[in-house]
């Protein structure tokens, strides 16, 4: 039951009067919001949903890029083979791996650096800068960084020898070039936790510390009851956004399989978009690989759902 | 407010449902009957990749081509590397922005010739005014009976050798044989320098299998005794220490290994002299044929220029083809190693490229690469097979290795 915005002391329902379609439009206040998101709309339907229906649509055609006008409907043809697939599975763990790695220490990174720059420290602009950086340099330019920097012999791939690591080339062995890729991506995503959690952070009440610290809370204390509960609504954004594209990652892959197949060394970084990209560009096999895109689509979803039923607070 | 999303939501969906359903049903007409010389004013975009020499007389020939061919303007689109030639063309052929003509080597032109990308030339010849009397290696480009590309050139695979380490090593004769080489390798590796680079890329692989008498016989032979002989050598040297692949050492390919100094010996082809001159114009080498494994045999590498099925001006684009590949334009490529189609200019080369004289025999004897149809699924599993032994070690033998490339080529 609504109530009215008039101020007399009884609250009096408001009388309700269901508005058809067209009428709550031509409200001039929805009016105005309807233009302002039209835009992207538009956008959003040419570049996202005209594209996504004709992958739809491809996914049950056997379709080659050579004779687009000769596709022939195959039925679930397509999903019926990449389920037989073990190459797709394959490309499902690798991706599952690199986001169950990535994800949570990113975000985890993210917000230890969000805290350092939310302290009153000297400097702390240009650590906020430093933390960033990576975050909008070129993945290729990181990539190809990374790469000289965890050759056999360098500095770091002895350092990581101490704790038990080859000293072998990282992005040539079977054995470390998948964690080599979810470094990359930790190294570059990290710094987007990082602002996005220093914006909630900023939101935080002040004064809540102040009291807490006059009623004797540890610093522990103070993070675990007054901090993370203002951060947690935020937490689930930066985990679904570094889900989703902890799954799409490609760039990286496609830097270290350079004058090689792509998942190289010997499949050990493919993913699901790599898979795609074989299949449905490389090999022209468009309709085969919209049915892995669409698969992957539906794999995604569910598990972004399951983030939100289990992250999201609504109080 | 949640019911209105919805159904403006299912609205977009339908309208871009009808579009989806509705578009490209066009399709480009082809005109069989290409009028003989057009003065409308036309624009030929050519696609390669190469070296920076090779843009270097593209760019000449964007200016000179005018006084052959008023109406022709030449513009042309270096592609980074070979891989991001062959990942991107499908994409472009699908968009509509492919180039009009493209320079693409005999070893990944099968597929795309199967698939029907190419324009077959035969009804272009006689109205872009093209002899194919003039040129060598014209049917490395006939599938079919029908013609598909304009040769550039014609060169056999080789065996580069540092010649200072060599000679440093006083290791005397150079290899003749892969035992030969198995041995020297060997002896040439210390701890910061591997006696071999052997690339794993079908490229390579490949003159090893043909120089133990295999080959991939379009599929059908994946896994003969002879290819598997030639693999398990290539493991044999990995697993001895003396061979070491670019990418466990950090490098791209062979080629930037060997201009390191890393390596003392690989295969590749004429266009490593253009690399080897820019990255390291001091190194010394020379330039073998094939070792033999059993028989003298290498890969034969043609470059064509072919026309894109769904090129514009496919007559004006056969035309800039020949024009690329007349004496004036070919007679520059030759001085950067390129051994010319055109039957003129075949004595000139190996005045220009002495290095190259002991590989002539091999013209005589190289073949074509006989890969599948479906190529680059074929080069794809042949490498992750390869690399799952070398880079990751799985212990599987050649015969394993071949055994599982022929099953998905059955």
């Amino acid at each position: 039951m609504s109530v009215s915005r008039n101020n007399s002391k009884s609250i009096q329902p408001y009388p309700y009067k269901k508005q058809s379609w067209f009428s709550s439009f031509a409200d001039s206040d929805n009016k105005v919001g309807w233009l302002f998101i039209l835009p992207f709309l538009i956008l959003w339907a040419w570049w996202f949903f005209y594209p996504f229906v004709q992958s739809f649509i491809r996914s049950f055609q056997d379709m080659n890029f050579a004779a687009m006008d000769e596709a022939k409907f195959i039925g679930l043809n397509n999903f019926i083979q990449i389920l037989q697939d073990p190459e797709f599975f394959q490309a499902v763990l690798h991706s599952l791996q690199i986001v169950l790695i990535a994800v949570p220490t990113q975000t985890l990174l993210g917000l230890l650096m969000a805290l350092l720059v939310n302290q009153k420290i000297k400097g702390k602009g240009i650590f906020r800068t430093i933390f960033f950086i990576p975050y909008i340099t070129s993945q290729i330019a990181v990539t190809t960084v990374f790469m000289m920097l965890f050759k056999q012999g360098t500095f770091l791939t002895n350092f990581f020898g101490i704790f038990g690591f080859g000293d072998v080339t990282w992005f040539a062995d079977t054995s470390y070039a998948l964690i080599f890729v979810a470094i990359l991506f930790i190294f570059q995503q990290a710094g987007f936790s990082m602002i996005v959690y220093l914006a909630a952070l900023q939101e935080v009440p002040k004064d809540l510390y102040e009291a807490a610290g006059i009623d004797g809370a540890s610093k522990w204390d103070k993070f675990r009851y007054i901090t993370v509960p203002f951060v947690k609504p935020i937490s689930f954004f930066v985990i679904s956004v570094s889900t989703i594209l902890g799954f799409q990652i490609y760039d990286q892959i496609a830097a270290i399989s350079r004058y090689g197949a792509l998942g190289s060394p010997a499949g050990a970084t493919s993913t699901v978009v790599t898979y795609f990209y074989q299949h449905g560009i490389r090999y022209m096999n468009i309709g085969y690989g919209s049915a892995a895109v669409l698969l992957f689509f539906f794999i995604i979803l569910i598990i972004t759902f399951l983030q939100k039923k289990l992250l999201d607070d609504k109080e | 407010m949640k019911k209105k999303m919805s159904m403006l939501l299912i609205t977009m969906l339908t309208i871009s449902t009808i579009l989806a359903g509705c578009g490209n049903k066009e399709k480009t007409t082809i005109d069989a009957n290409p009028a003989v010389k057009s003065t409308t004013p036309v624009t030929v975009s050519l696609g390669f990749w190469g070296t920076a020499q090779d843009l270097g007389i593209y760019q000449q020939a964007v200016k000179d081509i005018s006084a052959v061919h008023p109406n022709i303007k030449l513009e042309i689109k270096q592609y980074p590397s070979s891989e991001q030639f062959w990942n991107t063309l499908p994409g472009e052929i699908a968009a509509g922005v492919a180039p009009d003509l493209i320079k693409l080597t005999n070893e990944g032109a099968f597929e795309y010739i199967h698939k029907g990308l190419f324009e077959p030339l035969d009804e272009l010849i006689k109205p872009a005014g093209v002899d194919l009397s003039l040129y060598n290696g014209v049917d490395i480009w006939k599938v079919d009976g029908k013609q598909y590309a304009l040769p550039i050139s014609t060169m056999p695979a080789m065996f580069l050798i540092n010649d200072d380490m060599w000679k440093k090593a006083g290791l005397g004769a150079y290899p003749k044989t892969w035992d030969e080489v198995q041995v020297a390798a060997k002896k040439l590796t210390t701890k910061d320098v591997h006696g071999i680079v052997i690339n794993i890329d079908a490229f390579h692989i490949t003159n090893y299998v043909k120089s133990y008498g295999g080959d991939w016989g379009y599929g059908k032979t994946i896994n003969s005794p002879e290819n598997v002989k030639a693999v398990q050598k290539i493991l044999d040297m990995y697993k001895d220490g003396s061979a070491v692949t670019p990418k466990s050492i950090g490098y791209g390919w062979d080629g930037e290994v060997f201009a390191n100094n890393k390596a003392v010996m690989t295969t590749g082809g004429y266009w490593y002299k253009g690399y080897l001159k820019e990255a390291n114009p001091d190194l010394h080498y020379v330039a073998l044929p094939v070792p033999e494994g059993t028989v003298h045999n290498s890969t034969m590498h043609s470059d064509g220029y072919v026309v894109l099925k769904d090129g514009k001006n496919k007559v004006e684009a056969l035309q800039t083809a020949s024009f690329l590949t007349s004496e004036k334009v070919l007679t520059e490529f030759v001085k950067v190693g390129n051994n010319p189609s055109l039957k003129s200019l075949s004595s000139k080369f190996f005045e220009v490229n002495p290095e190259f004289d002991a590989v002539k025999p091999a013209i005589e004897y190289s073949t074509d690469f006989q890969y599948p149809i479906e190529t680059k699924k074929f080069i794809d599993e042949l490498i992750k097979q390869l690399e799952g032994t070398i880079l990751g070690g799985s212990n599987k033998t050649a015969q394993e290795i071949l055994d599982k490339v022929q099953e998905q080529f059955k």
